[in-house]
């Protein structure tokens, strides 16, 4: 190659639009970060929490504690919820949100004597089959929450409780 | 359910369900006694809101009735009693006081209906998990009582 194969008007024109083009790249990338970050950001129902260990759960709804970090505008604090967990016949999860959903009192299991195995919640008589249906003639009108859960390493994470289609 | 403006609307949405209200008692005084007195207010308080959440479709938590230790027991029956009258004016069904502070015990009979006394734990160093359970335990009693008081209605 000799050294006339590059031109001194071509010389310029190649690094200042590389050069041109390194600055715009620079002024661009953070406002197309911007633009698609709600896609990057990590959804806040990916945050599970380890509930228990399964070899603790058994055929009989039993209730679990466990801890998540809350917001409130800038107030974060540590809400401590519960869920009851039991194997269905099938030998799959289930967790049931404890919170009832006529007016969100705490549902407890197996405590009305006139009803046994099944959801009761003491403020206004409401009832549930143990998989979580709401009882036609009780107050609540729709079934209880599940909560998002999955297992790793013989663990039970549980997530975001969601609603289901009412019975 | 609590005095906050969330709750209010559900409130009156459905305010046929509602029918208990529990107040907490608080007194205020200084010197010496101003810690027992802030001590009881931590845990009247922690009781009140874990009962709440507990029993949130009926029972309305009001913000504390709050008065000084040195006023006097006529003046604080009057006041309370037309706390009591409005509330009654407004539909509740069950009232009940909730306190740590002894004196109320005297004046039970003159108050009419339903006090919750319960003596103070002092929380301040204790464990997080243990001030819970303790807490839970309590609840799991004053529970039994409101329970009761539906049952009968």
């Amino acid at each position: 190659m000799s050294k006339e194969d590059i031109s001194r008007r071509q010389f310029l024109n190649y690094t200042l639009t590389g050069v041109g083009g390194f600055m715009a790249a620079g002024m661009l990338m953070p406002m197309v970060r911007f633009a698609i970050d709600p896609i990057l950001e990590k959804g806040a129902d990916q945050d599970m929490v380890a509930v228990t260990e399964v070899s603790k759960i058994g055929k009989e709804p039993k209730r679990f504690n466990f801890k998540i970090k809350q917001k409130d505008g800038w107030y974060e604090s540590e809400v401590t919820q519960s869920a009851w967990v039991y194997k269905n016949g099938k030998g799959e999860l289930i967790a049931l949100s404890p919170v009832c959903k006529h007016l969100g009192c705490t549902i407890d299991w197996n405590t009305d004597p006139s009803h046994p195995n099944q959801f009761y919640c003491p403020c206004h008589g409401g009832r549930y089959e143990k998989d979580g249906t709401n009882i036609k003639g009780t107050p609540p009108l729709a079934p209880l929450d599940e909560y998002d859960s999955k297992v790793k390493d013989g663990k039970l994470y549980l997530g975001k409780a969601k609603p289901r289609k009412g019975a | 359910m609590k005095w906050r403006s969330g709750d209010i609307t559900v409130y009156q949405q459905s305010k046929e369900f509602v029918d208990t209200v529990v107040i907490p008692l608080q007194p205020l005084s200084f010197g010496i006694s101003m810690k027992t007195s802030a001590g009881m207010a931590d845990y009247s308080l922690l009781i009140a809101e874990e009962t709440e959440r507990q029993l949130h479709g009926r029972l309305f938590l009001m913000p504390a009735f709050t008065y000084l230790k040195h006023d006097s027991e006529e003046a604080l029956i009057s006041r309370l009693l037309s706390w009591v009258k409005e509330l009654k004016e407004e539909g509740f069904r069950h009232i009940f006081f909730l306190t740590s502070d002894a004196e109320w015990k005297k004046s039970e009979q003159k108050l009419g209906e339903n006090l919750l006394w319960m003596p103070v734990i002092p929380m301040e160093t204790m464990d997080p998990s243990y001030k819970e359970e303790i807490i839970k335990e309590q609840v799991k009693q004053l529970f039994q009582i409101i329970l009761h008081k539906w049952q009968e209605s």
